[in-house]
């Protein structure tokens, strides 16, 4: 038998910076990619590396998430040995608390994790766009003997002041972590993705409880706490796409990302070879009108187009209606674009109807957000 | 609904579509990009809420396993719920009688074991929109031993070939025999049937109607003997039998109308097929789309004019495809012009394909044409 990797999912943050996307809608469940949300990525991840048990924590806005993850049949984590659920906070004896941390959000569980009966505990983000099997993760962490193995991607230097970064020696130990350096040595970013031994993990997140002035937080808490305990503690290098979609300009990049005339990246080499798993709602094919341009863009069905889309990403069910023209736009599902309305450099929220002749233009360097007329 | 009601697709019932149905059912067919065309039928048992699916199966079991995967698409309780999959085994070594009344006698314990009041019994291949409930409310209105869903059409010199012509007076079927093409305006049999469970059970052994073959048979049989009440229900609205590979080909193309189909899509009554988790369409710099229904998994880097195209199409740059249906995965290379053709699943075109509105070409499942 080989060892049991359990994954747990921290989805209950807010997202703030993405603004009207989730004021009724928790940041994993923000749509991405025409037909795919947020968390599907982490979700599909799992699946493609054959882990079976997922836990998914979630907090803000959690009835549609809840709702949306159900049993994990959307990602076929469903099966006869498999077992989904999500970890909402809950009252207890002591009454009830918020999950106060991403430690803290853990620790919270450490029962759940108990009655999984894990070797390892996988802890990921629910808003990281990539595509993945954590197997080559799980091999080195193992072959390391390692207490933590923590995802890391290398930033540009002038941005490693942004992310906690790491330093590693030759054999990938970890020998230093800083939390946002003014002054970074290295330009190793911490993704936020976790592989810990759950015996050490276990250990970590008790002590971490009982500490008054902890923030009960893995980057800020309990990561420097194991390497100043003398913990072995390694770095993957994560060498694929990876974007953290945390704003409106990064959340509208990464979808045009997806696209042929984009040329660093495309669809094809941000899935990496893997299958991103997601609801399939019903309805009819995609319909292009006789007088519809469509071109370097991405259209999930249901949609009736008649107007001119460009360099777009359009979700489910949208009606793009003549003389309209969208370019550089990320159109989220049940969208109705009316006549002549013009749309540039914007994310269009769901659900929202755009009425005859409405001018959305932004620029490269300012991404609008459309979530409807003000009330 | 009230009462609980078993539905029986009857696949014995379609005609067969040529080279297209070589390999597959008329119902496993690809429709409209997404579809296969027993999804429509399938689906109005599910929109009318009936919960116990039975598919009889003649041939190509495969096909039809394939497409229905999993018991879920559906039903709506799927512990409730029941899909079976019934086929004629004795049947497979003695084709004369492999009939849809025979195969329907040989698994006569799933009508012993459900609990159902009533059986629909529907084909595949006859795409509309339908309520079962008022149909249901019909059958118990008139007290109708068996009722028969039937419309009106205004071509059936062309149309409904395959079925049957049928005349009502009062609600009650007087008449029913054969198209043979010589009227326009006439009433035909969607071959459909409501009956309950009891008479159902009764009549598959009943004396009188052993020497009937097939469902189809049997009806005729009754309604000329007048020997149980047989009521006509009129369906209104859009009906289309695909009962030939001419027809497949009109009547997708038809759709291609948005208003057409609006009648189908827009019926509150959503169409469930089995899901491929495919990525959104993938548009390229250069692509022209222009009338047409795609679905998802694609890659259109050419031009696709007043077309249909299935899961999982490559269209090379440069590739011209018009008046044509692409089934899944069919890959049409750079440059390659493409023509009111209908090209199988898998197959590769690396070289022009031109037919004629009249005369369209058909490339089989996995060729390569080079």
């Amino acid at each position: 038998m080989s060892k049991k990797v359990v994954a747990m999912i921290l989805a209950g943050g807010k997202g703030s910076r993405l603004e009207a996307l989730t004021k009724k809608n928790a940041k994993p469940a923000v749509t991405f990619g025409a037909k795919y949300r947020i968390i599907d990525f982490p979700l599909s991840n799992c699946a493609n590396s054959h882990i079976t048990t997922v836990g998914v924590l979630t907090q803000y806005e959690s009835v549609y998430l809840d709702q949306y993850i159900g049993n994990g049949e959307k990602w076929g984590l469903n099966g006869v040995r498999s077992l989904t659920t999500t970890l909402a906070p809950r009252q207890t004896d002591e009454g009830l608390s918020w999950y106060k941390g991403t430690a803290d959000a853990i620790y919270a569980n450490i029962d759940f994790m108990d009655s999984t009966n894990p070797d390892y505990i996988l802890i990921l983000s629910g808003d990281h766009i990539y595509s993945t099997s954590f197997d080559e993760m799980v091999a080195e962490h193992i072959q390391n003997d390692s207490d933590c193995t923590i995802g890391v991607y290398e930033v540009p230097w002038k941005e490693a002041s942004r992310f906690g970064i790491l330093v590693a020696d030759e054999k990938n130990r970890i020998v230093e972590f800083h939390e946002k350096p003014a002054h970074p040595t290295s330009n190793l970013a911490s993704m936020g993705i976790y592989l810990f031994k759950y015996s050490v993990l276990r250990e970590a997140l008790i002590k971490d409880a009982k500490k008054k002035d902890s923030s009960h937080d893995f980057g800020k808490d309990v990561i420097p706490a194991l390497l100043n305990g003398g913990a072995r503690l390694f770095a993957y290098k994560y060498r694929g796409y990876w974007k953290d979609v945390g704003t409106i300009a990064s959340l509208h990049e990464a979808n045009m990302d997806l696209l042929d005339g984009t040329k660093e990246t495309n669809l094809k080499e941000i899935f990496n070879g893997h299958t991103i798993y997601t609801e399939d709602q019903p309805c009819h094919p995609q319909y292009i009108g006789s007088k519809a341009v469509v071109e370097d863009s991405l259209i999930d069905q249901g949609t009736v187009i008649h107007g001119e889309v460009k360099h777009s990403v359009v979700s489910r069910l949208v009606t793009i209606d003549k003389d309209a023209k969208i370019d550089h736009c990320v159109v989220m599902g049940n969208v109705k674009i009316h006549d002549g309305v013009v749309a540039s450099y914007a994310v269009i929220a769901p659900d929202v109807e755009i009425k005859k002749g409405t001018k959305i233009i932004g620029d490269p360097e300012h991404i609008k957000l459309y979530a409807g007329e003000e009330k | 609904m009230g009462n609980k009601v078993l539905g029986l697709l009857n696949l014995y019932d379609s005609p067969t579509l040529g080279e297209l149905t070589k390999k597959r059912t008329t119902g496993s067919t690809s429709f409209l990009g997404r579809y296969a065309i027993m999804d429509f039928a399938l689906s109005n048992f599910t929109n009318s809420s009936i919960d116990e699916i039975n598919i009889l199966v003649k041939d190509n079991y495969r096909s039809v396993a394939k497409h229905i995967g999993s018991l879920k698409t559906w039903v709506n309780n799927t512990k409730i719920g029941r899909q079976n999959i019934l086929m004629n085994e004795r049947g497979i070594r003695d084709p004369k009688f492999n009939s849809d009344l025979n195969a329907i006698r040989e698994n006569d314990w799933v009508y012993y074991e459900s609990d159902a009041d009533y059986i629909i019994i529907a084909p595949a291949h006859i795409i509309t929109i339908i309520d079962y409930n008022e149909v249901l409310k019909f059958h118990k209105e008139k007290g109708a031993d068996i009722t028969l869903v039937y419309t009106k059409i205004k071509n059936g010199t062309k149309a409904f070939l395959s079925s049957n012509v049928c005349e009502v007076k009062d609600n009650v079927v007087t008449f029913l025999a054969p198209n043979k093409g010589e009227k326009d305006d006439i009433s035909v049999s969607m071959r459909t049937y409501v009956i309950s469970r009891d008479a159902f059970l009764r009549i598959i052994r009943h004396k009188d109607y052993r020497d009937a073959l097939s469902i189809r048979m049997l009806m005729e049989t009754i309604v000329a003997n007048q020997s149980l009440k047989v009521y006509g229900y009129e369906h209104k609205g859009y009906v289309r039998c695909i009962d030939s590979f001419e027809h497949f080909i009109e009547y997708s193309f038809e759709l291609l109308d948005y208003k057409v189909a609006t009648q189908l899509f827009d019926q509150g009554a959503p169409i469930y097929t089995r899901t491929h988790s495919a990525p959104p369409t993938n548009y390229g710099e250069k692509a022209v789309c222009k009338n047409c229904y795609l679905a998802n998994g694609g890659h259109i880097e050419g031009s696709v004019k007043n077309s249909i195209v299935s899961r999982y199409v490559e269209i090379g740059p440069k590739a011209k495809v018009d008046h044509s249906i692409l089934l899944t995965k069919a890959i049409i290379g750079e440059g390659v012009r493409v023509e009111y053709a209908v090209v199988d699943k898998y197959a590769k075109i690396y070289k022009d394909v031109i037919g004629t509105k009249d005369e369209p070409v058909y490339v089989a499942q996995g060729k390569v044409i080079k």
